[in-house]
């Protein structure tokens, strides 16, 4: 495997720190704004990404970490809006069943933001954060598809297939 | 490729721990259970005595609205049956009293003070005495727990219900109690724990609780049928299926012999107006 080669705090911009911060910093705000649509959020951090994607690879990693990670909270949140929805256009009646998709909801999106707030501060002093599994998963998206994407950037002229 | 595999690990433990959490959630919802969160207790000033006066009230305002049934057929078959229910039940601190009001609405109901009412409606729709004993049985559960004055307690709350038995013999507040209780749903934990009673006190009176899950299947029956006024009763009773399962594993599990009533089924329907 190939040496990657990080760039340290000190060669980080601020701008890009900012930036990478910023990528955990709006999910706060649509985080709020999402609650009664969930998806929204998600969209947000999507568009997010697709912005700074080029602009640095630290801040990809951060912006792409904050977007995995939003996907199952998204989907969480969502969950008992359709099941308040069902409850409320069918027979009124709240099982225990929805109590408990609410509690854990609820406890997963004190995780969710304990963990943000995390990896914001990591960002904002240049550091790399990696989340569980997510961190990994988004590591892997930004560093390992270099090779491709400086083929991409420096096209390279091959002979016809089969030549 | 060791970071493929740690990935995974990581997945793992990422759903073990939001494993652990929903776990966490369910425990806690058990511990706390919403459905008994939602029931008021009756509040403990509440006397026995002023519980029977609201009784009488109810019953007069009941009586001023609908015709009570006093045929003699029917006054005894009554007896029998609640007798041999009483018979195996825990004294209770009032004297249970059944008023057949003739009216052609499907129900039973159980108001503050040992106080059933049973509708016309519904007792034509039973086949023998041991179905009326199956629900006079599932009332008498909400009588013993007495869920009456726990549904007026949520829906009127406690200074309603304490204006008017503080003796303040408004005609309004007791109509208003009464309109409360003849369309109060229970809970379904309070449903469920009528049916349990029901269910036990069937067993202990030789009865079968078979009874009790034709009864609920005729009901549910009907209300498929034209008829909408059906609907009434059902929609106030949900989870009829699991009721239903219910009180036949019971009867499964108990396989007694029954002692069925000697009483004249035939004769107690005649007896009963049919005017409507």
């Amino acid at each position: 495997m190939n040496q990657i080669v990080l760039p340290q705090p000190h060669e980080i911009s601020e701008r890009e720190k900012e930036d990478a911060m910023g990528a955990y910093l709006m999910m706060f705000a649509s985080w709020g704004l999402g609650f009664p649509l969930p998806l929204l959020n998600l969209i947000a951090s999507l568009i997010y990404f697709l912005i700074n994607r080029k602009t640095s690879k630290f801040v990809a990693f951060h912006s792409l970490q904050s977007l995995l990670f939003h996907i199952p909270i998204s989907v969480l949140n969502v969950a008992p809006i359709v099941w308040l929805v069902v409850i409320l256009v069918t027979d009124l009646s709240f099982r225990a069943g929805f109590f408990v998709l609410l509690l854990f909801a609820l406890l997963a999106n004190i995780l969710f933001v304990v963990f943000s707030l995390l990896a914001l501060m990591r960002a904002r002093k240049g550091l790399f954060y990696y989340l569980p599994f997510f961190g990994r998963v988004s590591f892997g998206c930004i560093y390992m598809s270099g090779a491709e994407a400086a083929a991409k950037a420096a096209p390279v002229n091959l002979p016809p297939e089969g030549f | 490729m060791s970071g493929g595999s740690r990935t995974l690990r990581e997945l793992g433990l990422l759903l073990a721990a939001l494993a652990a959490l929903a776990a966490l959630s369910l425990g806690l919802v058990r511990l706390l259970g919403p459905e008994e969160a939602e029931e008021k207790e009756p509040p403990s000033s509440l006397s026995l005595s002023i519980e029977k006066g609201l009784s009488s009230a109810l019953k007069s305002a009941l009586l001023a609205q609908r015709e009570a049934v006093e045929a003699q057929e029917v006054r005894r078959t009554l007896e029998a049956v609640v007798g041999r229910l009483l018979e195996r039940t825990d004294p209770l601190p009032y004297p249970v009293e059944v008023l057949v009001l003739d009216t052609p609405e499907i129900n039973a109901l159980s108001f503050p003070g040992g106080l059933i009412v049973v509708y016309t409606g519904l007792l034509w729709e039973l086949e023998n005495p041991e179905e009326l004993a199956a629900v006079l049985a599932h009332e008498l559960g909400h009588t013993v727990h007495r869920d009456s004055l726990k549904a007026l307690a949520r829906e009127l709350g406690t200074t309603v219900l304490l204006s008017a038995l503080g003796g303040q013999k408004a005609e309004a507040v007791v109509q208003r109690i009464l309109r409360e209780l003849v369309g109060a749903r229970f809970s379904r934990a309070a449903e469920a724990r009528a049916d349990t009673f029901a269910l036990d006190l069937l067993a202990r009176a030789q009865l079968n609780p078979l009874h009790f899950a034709s009864v609920l299947e005729r009901l549910r029956r009907e209300s498929r049928g034209p008829l909408g006024r059906f609907l009434l009763y059902i929609d106030s009773h949900p989870e009829l299926d699991s009721r239903i399962r219910g009180a036949r594993e019971r009867a499964a599990r108990l396989g007694l012999r029954e002692k069925p009533f000697a009483l004249d089924w035939e004769a107690f329907l005649e007896a009963l107006p049919s005017g409507f």
